[in-house]
């Protein structure tokens, strides 16, 4: 059977549904609908080959798989290698679906459809490139690129009133990019040409270097996720976007800071540098606790989904940094879960927004008239909670074991702050859904049938993923 | 048998479910009844109905965890069993022909559902599917109630439940690295926190039961349909709650005074329960109030002898059901008038429902008598002082009192039509059949009764029915908001304020700012065409050189 390059494919085939998208027509005739076939079609057609690849692959975490390398530039000898475990292909799969959830948020939405369909498949390729890298070369360029489609979208299409934050929201993230830039260069100046990322444990520098470099390493990753003091920075963007795809696309970042943790950070830290670890648990510690609060208090939705995502990445990033490497698979399970559940939550919130504004209505009791989106709507809260309707629930289950038994107190301040903001979205559930008597003829308009069914379809998706996301390669 | 009796019913939950019906909606009921009765009295009277039945399939396979779910149970549960038939019953009963029923067949189905999910929570082989089944009937019966505020409340308080499960489940899987019920013991014997694990316990089950501070959970219930109340409060009070502590009983151990906290906890219940009674002016909340006390009965009765619990099991659900179809007659027979203010001399043509109320009391003393003994007999002299009191009023407020009721229910007023006394009828004549007392009891409870009703012991307390700030008061609901949620807003606030605006807004944002602004002011002046700066950059380029050149020596 010959050998098919499933990781170039999954980079490339969105390139391709680029391609076709600008070739498409996009007019008032037209209403963007040919640009958004051609993005769904390049989105199912990725699952498609994601699942193919998981097929070909194990199911055993940490065994990289399906490798292939590509030769960039022959002076100075520079090789892409790409490479994946059932770990990253999760999370391929979960980004594919939560993107895919967006793209269907936003079908009806016909203005600059083209460019946003193309900045959006780009950032699919990206992110694909970066779950796939294997070496520090291909690792940062997917890193680093993946800022160029996140800022045309939020920028073109994000509607962000406070042109300071998205400014101050932008220097962040290029920051934490230079500081891994430099230590990137550190580390390839150190070993006279570039390294696989299962070999940067081994390397041996001096004192101050080490410091140095796994210092910029830290803050480069830390960048990637609202982190306290700076999450308003980035908090002050993601509440202030409108568009359910660019909010989507905004907050799977946090994902590549975990992701590059995962990775990129030596399961054996220097002894110089075992202090970084100390200092990453207090800032999660305070982070969650402060964001769970906030959004807790906090009245706007998006900024209450904000904080509700915050706090579940960092508490996967705790969950990522337990002494066993077995509990990986688990993380990956619930992320997995975690991204589709937040992608149809802001999908049916931002439906729901777009109604309370054309029609001039309170929050309050806007679901009442809504039987559908009220329905589904409450499927998502609930899985979101962590009840038994996505991999979430037996997942985190493990996962808070794990911190129980290595680190009792910061077990406990990650279970109130899940607590906190399991709270908080279950008030604006039940504010929504509360029973309002409309005088005004301006009754909100419930999702179409169309719109019903597909989300009960992500619904089952995540019921399947109760047991095991993987269960399609079992038996 | 037992796994092939629940897929049964499974499908016919399902079936009422999703074909839904407009038209002929009581006869549809009537047949989801008669064939759940059918299934249920065919396959639960076969030989051990409840033995060697085996179900599992595999669910959960990663590296660190392998669990199994299955559908199987022993002798030792049938009295949950069947005590969940008869809730079942009951309700697809009530469900045929109660009028405020809408969506007869859609309730009858979510009714077979929520039990088919008891039975898979009796069947627990390991804490996971006990959990599992916990949450899952939390949803189930948050879809099946109608009302936002009792949804709310139910839901609030039962997940408040599930975390603290969660959260004890995960201690002991972290520490004992099984799900298996054997791991508690061990666990109850070296946990690392044993104080810390039994107040997750103990919260998990008084929360589940709906035991003081707790109760509003199923308080809140008296705002819907009696059917749904009826069959919402008497799962989580009869089934799901002791059920939880009977299967986790070895928890006991965490702690020495563990029996101690839920007899106190019981006993506040109980007082409470008896206030709320006779305090109450809603018919609904006095049922509920009722459940309260025998929630806080069972829950004594567990800790005192588990095993001598199973046996009382049964008969207390059915005399609980007893009571409560009783208690709701005047209601039906007012035209569905809720308050007791709204009442009064009801004994006039009520006449078969009075007596038939007695007659479930006096019922309820015998089950009590047959069952005391040297170690229960304080706290069923206590549940029967409590229940003795509440009932006495309720009889006597409804049926002797003054006539308060309105003319246009004084018109309606008659004894409901024989089917609400059918369950009466099959109850009572089991336990009087069942267990045997000596005629004086028969005598001395139903005069005792009688003249409490008339006389109402405690009349300036039940005054309270006509005031309305005692009506309107939620002291535990507020208690709740002045201790823990405004406190917690307060200081999330706070820190909003603090840290995200004065710290990070005005203070680190406007110093980079001013900071820039600097270095801004010194580019500028050091690229002046002056001596000094010249001076500068011939001092900058040497620095930079010194660096580089110690760098590569390996200075740093």
């Amino acid at each position: 059977m010959p050998h098919i390059p499933y990781l170039l494919i999954l980079i490339l085939l969105p390139l391709c549904g680029i391609f076709f998208a600008m070739c498409s027509q996009d007019n008032d005739k037209t209403k963007g609908r040919n640009v958004l076939s051609v993005a769904l079609l390049s989105v199912l057609a990725n699952i498609a080959f994601i699942i193919a690849a998981f097929l070909n692959a194990s199911s055993e975490y940490g065994k990289m798989q399906l490798k292939e390398t590509y030769l960039w530039l022959e002076s100075p000898k520079i090789m892409l290698s790409f490479g994946v475990d059932s770990f990253s292909l999760l999370l391929m799969l979960g980004v594919h679906l939560a993107l895919l959830i967006g793209i269907w948020g936003v079908r009806n939405d016909y203005v600059l459809q083209k460019s946003r369909m193309i900045f959006t498949l780009l950032f699919l390729s990206l992110i694909n490139g970066f779950l796939a890298a294997l070496d520090i070369i291909s690792f940062f360029i997917f890193f680093e690129a993946m800022l160029i489609p996140l800022f045309m979208l939020i920028g073109m299409f994000g509607e962000i009133k406070r042109q300071a934050g998205l400014f101050r929201f932008m220097l962040y993230n290029l920051c934490g990019v230079l500081l891994l830039f430099a230590a990137i260069m550190v580390l390839y100046h150190h070993n006279k040409g570039a390294l696989m990322l299962n070999q940067i444990s081994d390397i041996r520098m001096s004192r101050t270097k080490e410091i140095v470099v796994w210092s910029s390493i830290f803050l480069a990753f830390l960048s990637r996720i609202p982190i306290w003091p700076f999450h308003s920075w980035v908090s002050a963007v993601s509440s202030g976007i409108k568009n359910p795809l660019v909010f989507i696309v905004a907050n799977l970042m946090p994902l590549s800071g975990i992701y590059s943790f995962i990775r990129f950070w030596p399961q054996s830290m220097p002894d110089t540098v075992v202090f970084v670890m100390a200092v990453l648990e207090i800032i999660s510690v305070i982070s969650m606790l402060f964001i769970a609060l906030i959004g807790l208090i906090n009245k706007d939705i998006q900024y209450k989904i904000f904080s509700f995502m915050t706090v579940y990445y960092i508490f996967f990033l705790l969950g990522s940094f337990l002494p066993t490497d077995q509990i990986l698979l688990n993380v990956g399970f619930s992320l997995f879960a975690f991204m589709i559940i937040f992608a149809a939550i802001e999908v049916l919130v931002s439906f729901q927004e777009d109604e309370r504004e054309e029609k001039n209505l309170s929050a309050e009791g806007i679901l009442y008239k809504m039987p559908r989106a009220s329905a589904v709507f409450t499927f998502m809260v609930f899985a979101g909670l962590g009840l038994p309707l996505s991999a979430m629930f037996i997942n985190n289950f493990v996962i808070v074991s794990g911190l129980l038994v290595y680190n009792f107190s910061t077990a406990v301040v990650a279970l109130l702050a899940l607590i906190f903001v399991a709270s908080a979205l279950l008030k604006e559930l039940f504010v929504r859904r509360a029973k309002v008597e409309t005088v005004s003829d301006n009754l909100p308009e419930d999702i179409s049938k169309l719109d019903a069914c597909f989300m009960w379809m992500v619904a089952i998706v995540l019921l399947m993923s109760l047991s095991d996301p993987l269960w399609f390669m079992r038996g | 048998m037992f796994a092939l009796t629940t897929l049964k019913i499974l499908t016919a939950g399902l079936a009422a479910l999703f074909f839904q019906k407009n038209r002929l909606t009581r006869s549809w009921a009537l047949v989801l009844f008669a064939g759940v009765a059918a299934i249920l009295a065919y396959d639960f009277g076969q030989n051990d109905p409840f033995e060697a039945s085996l179900w599992f399939v595999h669910w959960v396979k990663t590296p660190v965890l392998n669990l199994n779910l299955g559908l199987k149970t022993g002798a030792e549960f049938a009295p949950f069993i069947l005590g969940g038939v008869a809730v079942l019953l009951f309700s697809l009963y009530y469900n045929i022909f109660y009028p405020l029923e809408r969506n007869r067949l859609r309730a009858g189905g979510m009714y077979v559902l929520i039990f088919v999910l008891l039975l898979f929570m009796i069947s627990a082989g390991n804490i996971m599917q006990l959990f599992l089944s916990v949450c899952l009937l939390d949803i189930l019966i948050f879809v099946l109630l109608p009302e936002l505020s009792a949804k709310r409340l139910f839901l609030s308080f039962n997940l408040a439940a599930d975390v603290l499960l969660f959260i004890l489940f995960s201690f002991v899987w972290g520490q004992e690295n099984s799900l298996y019920f054997s791991a508690l013991i061990k666990f109850a014997r070296h946990s690392s926190y044993p104080l810390l694990a039994f107040i997750l316990w103990a919260g998990a089950v008084t929360l589940k039961c709906g035991l003081v501070l707790f109760h509003n959970s199923i308080l809140e219930l008296k705002n819907i349909s009696f059917v749904r109340q009826n069959f919402v409060a008497a799962m989580a009070v009869f089934l799901v709650g002791p059920l939880l502590l009977f299967k986790t009983y070895s928890l006991m151990g965490l702690v020495p005074y563990s029996g101690l906290v839920f007899r106190i906890w019981a006993a506040g219940s109980l007082l409470w329960a008896l206030v709320g009674s006779v305090v109450s002016d809603s018919l609904k909340a006095r049922i509920l109030y009722y459940y309260m006390m025998l929630s806080a009965l069972m829950v004594v009765l567990i800790t005192l002898d588990k095993n001598e619990f199973l046996q009382m099991l049964l008969p207390l659900i059915g005399v609980g059901l007893l009571i409560s179809a009783m208690m709701i007659l005047p209601l039906v027979a007012a035209g569905n008038e809720p308050l007791v203010s709204h009442t009064g001399g009801f004994a006039r043509e009520m006449k078969l429902s009075l007596f038939c109320s007695l007659a479930a009391f006096v019922a309820e003393a015998v089950l009590l008598l047959s069952f005391i003994n040297a170690q229960n007999q304080w706290w069923l002299a206590a549940f029967a002082l409590c229940h003795f009191i509440a009932f006495s009023h309720f009889l006597g407020q409804v049926y002797f009192g003054d006539v308060m009721a309105d003319e246009r229910v004084w018109a309606i007023v008659t004894n409901p039509s024989l089917f609400y006394f059918i369950p009466f009828l099959i109850f009572a004549s089991m336990l009087f059949t069942s267990y045997e007392a000596a005629p004086i009891w028969f005598v001395l409870s139903f005069s005792m009764l009688l003249f409490f009703a008339w006389q109402c012991p405690v009349r300036r307390l039940s005054q309270s029915v006509l005031t309305s700030s005692v009506q309107e008061a939620e002291p535990v609901l507020t208690f709740y908001k002045k201790i823990f949620l405004t406190p917690i807003q307060l200081i999330g606030r706070i820190l909003w304020i603090t840290v995200d605006f004065l710290f990070v807004e005005r203070v680190m944002v406007a110093l980079l700012r001013r900071m820039i602004f600097i270095l801004i002011r010194m580019s500028m002046f050091l690229h002046q065409n002056m001596r000094v700066c010249g001076w500068f950059f011939l001092l900058f380029g040497l620095s930079y050189a010194a660096l580089v050149f110690f760098w590569q020596k390996g200075a740093f």
